[in-house]
């Protein structure tokens, strides 16, 4: 093995940096010239807008210009359309009415910009952005997804009646009607996945840079921006612009946290790219928190009602599900997607389901726009199921654990078909299954429980599956449900003459270590120490073409490119090296000894190294007919599918019932994301994903008031995410015995794992604690107050 | 606007300069001294990403005014290194992989430190309770934790 | 845009004058100030009191208490005080997380009257008064009647805080500090409960102080509970404790919490409170 290779835990070559405060995120870099701008937000859930007057804030110390949505207008800058078109029944495109970056006429959430305000110092901005005086018209609002999605709920555009944005579906109707038919036991579930706030530590920031006369690198406007994907926004931009997408350039520094929230297209992006060429003047935007809880796009929010049919056995014989998501004000980049292609893809999780339907209304509400969040769809999907599993188990009188055991798809059956569409194409879920109950000792829990019980505290033992649909691709897959792009990405490598490496990516690095584990591939397939190589991303004029960082994709597509590209560059490296060696190109093989590659003559001593090759080939003095100099090569990798991590989680709770209080006494993950490039990153990961995953259980909830439409959760005051002391230390493993097929890296995505799981395991767990007290309909986040009130109301049941 | 005067002694050099009294402290850091290591996450005092050392003790930089730092030695995440050669706190950050995306990190590292001046042999719920101050969206807090208990150890 | 002033004073006199003829804010820690404002620029002219000495440090003596006004949550923590004040220590600990602790002070958190202070109870149960200095004079309230409600205190524009002061209690006396939150700490609580308790030699509960904070828009006393567990001993107070003990609070419903939820975990704070203040 390479010391500093491919599953080596090799320490992060990005933390100097960060640890000594010399990273670069868009908020610390600072223009000559720039201006600031602060953006007047809708206070109203939905209001007309009578008009803007924008005197007093043209007036206001330091204000060199107010814009409002009749400028851009005047512009003729387009509107934003998202990335995804979903197709709906019957061959419909969704419903998509017109989003501008900034209100035309009417505001349809809080937290909408309707005007942007330039200025010399952000004070004078801030202070600007509240003399705008706004003549606001309130208009009838709906908040909750029930709601909205009811005749008579008030209607938020003319173009999607009954608030509409897709009626989807996924599966055959006519066979799950039949298994519901000659079913044993049928078992249904009403469902609220609430909605949840990404929270990335780093607000959003947006710097953009134009000239009219192209400056000096030739592009009409750079932008820099707190993204995940520059190429996306790049695209964008250029759209609304009506510019040529070479003739914008977007750069992605260091990004504090994204978890998917940042991998979308937002307003103030393009309302910056139009003002900065209006003003010929660099503009720098740094959301402030408050405002972020009003504009980053929120997650979740599904109302579901899913059944699921059984034989006698307790064999899964058909899956029913009906879900109501909001899609918030508008559709945001990839917000219809999730809810529909995503979420529905999933739905057969580990379990052998012969027949599934589902159909989704994605909805619109007088809220933030939702979109994809760390699980996006995958932890909505697992949580359906996992609930079905866990009420059929009650139902049935069958313990859960067997009712699981008896339904995994058996590693035996892979490559498995799933009637949702999706081929997994391995997984052994029944033995991650077992490895979690081993390390949460669930044959001890019963005496735990007993322990627990002598202090008047109670005891749930909680466990969860999912599937995930990683390592998001496909081009062709994309295509099917309506993605205006491509989904593959890049990998660029130049050799210089001392053999040191180049590497170009279309991803992102946003905390996840692509600087540390791209070049773990490319040293253990070329034999460099990872001194020698440099990686680049997040800059679309310097790497042409890419995709960017979401849905645990890095490592599987850009990795994979990766390997491809140093493929090509062996392939031309061997050449050379036979002629150097003056042999057949035939015998020359290349091998890597103590992490330094070697072109040697089969059977003899006779060698050339790497850096030797490298000089050779950039020199150019003496090359083979017809070879070109220098070693440069690029690659687009494209799968066939999908990759299928998958895991299993558990966990233990225990409930004060005075006071409702929960704590988390253990938490396992057992991961299978196929083979593991750095097991120190891949932790870590998986460490994030837990904690994001309790925290929607325990302790976050965007709410929304269902008369006014604001937000209540708008600051961390309210807003709890988890802090180091309301999380225990996590048990985390993977399995590396499944590797993925259909990537020459045999990886699976690992970004996500215990967002997923974490809801479910949990629900499970606080379910297995109270209903032996007569506890049912509880459901997340499990704060003390909603822990007691379930208690109270069984003990006022129990006492009736 | 009227300016009052500040001297100050940041990461060891002195530093005077007129500032607008309303300035806070990290505006002061960040965009006077350019030392934009020190963040800002949030606007309510609870994330902790701008904690600095002011006379050896963490405060929210976000929460105080810059003038009532007058005459007080402040330290900065910039200030830790010497050299080449990290704080012990910051290597153990490092080995441990206590930091993802980098945003929390200063604040982080800043609050840790205190943390084990006050208690150089902490527990592992001492320690989480120290860093309550402190919020971190990537870790899940565990390598965090777990560097904590390398530098106490060193 | 009036231009913000800055004044900070090294001597209390100093600081009453300018008082007496402008509308400063005070300042002291600053750890609510600029976050009350969430984001928007400071625009009002600010009194730094952190300069004055008279106004920084603790003084005990024979049972009583001093605190200066600007005396900070880590400094309380840190001092040699009276057993009776472990449930304030404990309050402190629960301020903010140790940044604002250690900037934070014992007026500020007086005088910003949030209705879930921390400090407020702690130090209500302990019987606190607060000291005030004007141009005209100085006089000492009762903390229980300075702490008008959310937001508002009896401290008139041209007064300035200087000191809380506390009463002896027998020694032996034990205070204990309780509360209850989405969190430990940050999350402005949901309830919290302070209880000071001293016992006679026979065991019996001899005097008893319980505030209740978070269910009211003032911390709350329960004058009727304290005076009826008088000569009772601690078991027996504490099984008698019922919801008629907590008639005088009134807790709202908020995303935090239901009123009913703050009545019933109040009810089992402060038994818990009381048991564990009546335990040596």
């Amino acid at each position: 093995m390479h010391p500093e290779g491919i599953g080596a835990p090799v320490l992060r070559r990005e933390d100097r940096r960060f640890l000594t405060g010399r990273g670069q995120y868009v908020s610390d870099i600072v223009l000559e010239g720039e201006l600031h701008c602060a953006f007047v937000r809708s206070p109203h859930a939905h209001a007309r807008i009578r008009g803007i007057d924008s005197t007093a804030a043209l007036a206001s110390p330091g204000v060199v210009a107010v814009y409002t949505g009749a400028d851009m207008a005047a512009d003729r800058v387009g509107p934003m359309v998202p990335l995804w078109q979903i197709p709906g029944v019957d061959g419909k495109v969704m419903n998509e009415p017109p989003r501008w970056a900034l209100s035309r006429g009417t505001a349809r959430h809080v937290g909408e910009a309707v005007a942007l305000v330039v200025a010399t110092t952000r004070h004078q901005a801030l202070d600007g952005a509240e003399k705008v005086e706004v003549d606001w018209e309130p208009l009838p609002a709906t908040v909750d997804v029930r709601d909205a999605a009811k005749e008579d709920a008030p209607q938020l555009h003319a173009e999607a009646p009954g608030n509409l944005c897709v009626r989807f579906q996924r599966g055959t109707k006519a066979p799950v009607d039949e298994a519901f038919a000659r079913a044993a036991h049928k078992v249904s579930v009403e469902i609220i996945n609430h909605r949840i706030i990404c929270a990335a530590l780093e607000p959003r920031a947006v710097i953009a840079s134009a000239s009219a006369t192209r400056g000096l690198d030739g592009h009409a406007v750079t932008i820099w921006s707190a993204t995940q994907v520059p190429h996306h926004i790049r695209k964008f931009v250029s759209e609304q612009l009506d510019l040529p997408e070479n003739a914008v350039r977007v750069i992605a520094p260091d990004v504090g946290g994204g978890f998917g929230t940042k991998g979308k297209h937002y307003p103030e992006e393009i309302v910056l790219a139009w003002a900065a060429r209006k003003l010929e003047r660099p503009l720098k935007w740094v959301s402030t928190r408050s405002e972020a809880f009003v504009s980053d796009y929120h997650a979740r929010d599904h109302a579901t009602h899913a059944e699921l049919a059984l034989d006698a056995d307790g064999k899964f014989l058909g899956l029913r599900v009906s879900t109501l998501a909001a899609v918030g004000a508008y559709v945001s980049t990839v917000g219809a997607a999730v809810p529909t292609t995503v979420y529905t893809a999933v739905l057969s999780g580990p379990y052998r389901i012969p027949a599934i339907f589902a159909e989704v209304r994605a909805t619109f509400t007088n809220t933030v726009p939702t979109d994809a969040y760390r699980g996006a769809g995958r932890p909505e999907a697992c949580f359906v199921l996992e609930r079905l599993v866990e009420e059929a188990a009650r139902q049935t009188g069958i313990d859960r654990i067997e009712l699981r055991r008896r339904n995994f798809i058996p590693v035996g059956a892979m490559p498995y078909a799933t009637p949702v569409g999706p081929t997994y194409d391995t997984g052994d879920f029944i033995r991650l299954f077992e490895r979690a109950l081993v390390l949460g000792d669930y044959a001890g829990f019963p005496a735990r429980r007993a322990e627990a019980a002598k202090k008047g505290l109670i005891r749930g033992f909680g466990i969860a599956y999912f599937v995930e649909s990683s390592g998001v691709a496909p081009s062709k897959y994309a295509g099917m449900f309506g993605a205006r792009a491509g989904f593959f990405d890049s990998a660029d490598i130049r050799v210089a003459a001392d053999g040191s490496l180049l590497v170009m990516c279309g991803t992102h690095s946003h905390g996840q270590a692509h600087a540390t584990t791209f070049p773990q591939v490319l040293a253990s397939r070329i034999g460099v120490p990872l001194s020698m190589i440099e990686l680049v991303e997040g800059d679309t004029g310097r790497v042409p073409y890419g995709t960017g960082t979401f849905g645990s994709r890095s490592m599987v597509i850009a990795g994979s490119a990766i390997y491809m590209a140093a493929e090509k560059i062996l392939v031309k490296a061997r050449k050379l090296a036979a002629h150097m060696l003056e042999a057949a190109e035939a015998d020359i093989e290349h091998k890597v000894v103590n992490g330094l590659g070697e072109f040697r003559v089969a059977g003899t001593d006779r060698k050339v190294t790497w850096p030797e090759v490298s000089r050779a080939v950039t020199y150019a003095h003496n090359l083979p007919p017809g070879m070109e100099p220098v070693l440069h090569e690029n690659a687009f990798f494209d799968p066939t599918n999908l990759t299928w991590s998958n895991g299993a989680q558990a966990c233990e709770v225990e409930i004060d019932p005075a006071t409702g209080v929960t704590r988390i006494i253990s938490y396992i993950g057992v991961d299978d994301i196929g083979t593991v490039i750095n097991p120190m990153v891949v932790d870590g990961q998986v460490h994030g994903a837990i904690a994001q995953g309790i925290g929607q259980a325990m302790f976050e909830e965007a709410v929304y008031d269902r008369e006014s439409g604001q937000l209540y959760t708008g600051s961390f005051m309210d807003y709890t995410l988890p802090r180091a002391d309301t999380l225990p230390s996590f048990i985390s493993e993977t399995d590396e015995s499944q590797p993925c097929t259909h990537n020459p890296l045999g990886v699976k995505g690992c970004g996500e794992s215990g967002t997923i799981g974490a809801p479910a395991s949990i629900t499970s767990a606080m379910r297995d604690a109270l209903e032996p007290f007569g506890v049912t309909g509880l459901e997340m986040p499990f704060t003390p107050n909603k822990v007691w009130r379930a208690i109270q109301q069984a003990k006022t049941k129990a006492a009736a | 606007m009227t300016t009052e005067s500040i001297s100050l002694t940041v990461n060891g050099q002195p530093r005077r300069m007129d500032i607008d009294p309303r300035t806070l402290l990290v505006q002061l850091i960040r965009d006077h001294l350019g030392l934009t290591g020190t963040h800002v996450g949030c606007d309510t005092a609870q994330c902790g990403a701008c904690t600095v050392h002011v006379d050896g003790r963490a405060v929210k930089s976000c929460s105080i005014l810059a003038l009532q730092a007058d005459g007080t030695e402040v330290t900065t995440i910039e200030g830790l290194a010497t050299g080449d050669e990290l704080h012990p706190m910051q290597q153990a950050f490092r080995d441990c992989h206590g930091l993802q995306c980098g945003y929390c990190t200063p604040g982080m590292v800043m609050s840790a430190i205190e943390l084990l001046k006050h208690n150089p042999q902490p527990s592992e719920q001492q320690i989480r309770e120290g860093l309550e101050g402190n919020i971190c969206r990537c870790t899940g807090y565990q390598n965090i934790v777990k560097a904590v208990q390398q530098a106490a150890g060193a | 845009m009036s231009a913000t002033r800055y004044l900070r004073p090294t001597h209390l006199e100093e600081a009453l004058a300018a008082l007496g003829t402008h509308p400063w804010t005070v300042l002291a820690g600053g750890t609510d100030f600029y976050p009350g404002r969430v984001g928007k620029p400071v625009d009002v002219d600010v009194l730094d009191v952190t300069r004055i000495a008279d106004l920084r440090g603790i003084q005990v003596a024979g049972g009583a208490v001093r605190i200066g006004a600007t005396t900070t949550w880590s400094e309380l923590i840190t001092a040699r005080l009276p057993n009776v004040c472990a449930g304030l220590k404990a309050a402190a600990r629960e301020v903010g997380g140790v940044q604002i602790q250690n900037a934070g002070t014992v007026a500020g958190n007086l005088c910003n009257a949030s209705p879930a202070a921390d400090g407020v109870p702690a130090l209500l149960a302990l019987g606190a008064e607060v000291e005030l200095h004007s141009g005209s004079g100085a006089r000492r309230v009762n903390l229980g009647e300075f702490v008008l409600g959310s937001r508002r205190t009896a401290r008139r524009p041209d007064e300035l805080v200087v000191a809380v002061h506390l009463t002896p209690w027998p020694e032996g006396a034990k205070g204990v500090f309780l509360k209850l939150g989405h969190r430990r700490y940050l999350v402005i609580s949901v309830v919290m409960v302070a209880a000071c308790v001293a016992l006679d030699a026979a065991g019996r509960i001899a005097r008893c102080a319980v505030a209740v904070g978070a269910c009211s828009a003032v911390a709350q006393r329960l004058s009727g509970l304290e005076a009826r567990v008088v000569g009772m001993r601690p078991d027996e107070a504490i099984a008698g404790i019922t919801n008629a003990d907590l008639t005088c609070l009134t807790p709202i419903d908020d995303v935090r919490g239901s009123a009913a939820y703050r009545r019933d975990a109040a009810l089992t704070l402060v038994r818990q409170a009381i048991e564990q203040a009546a335990t040596p």
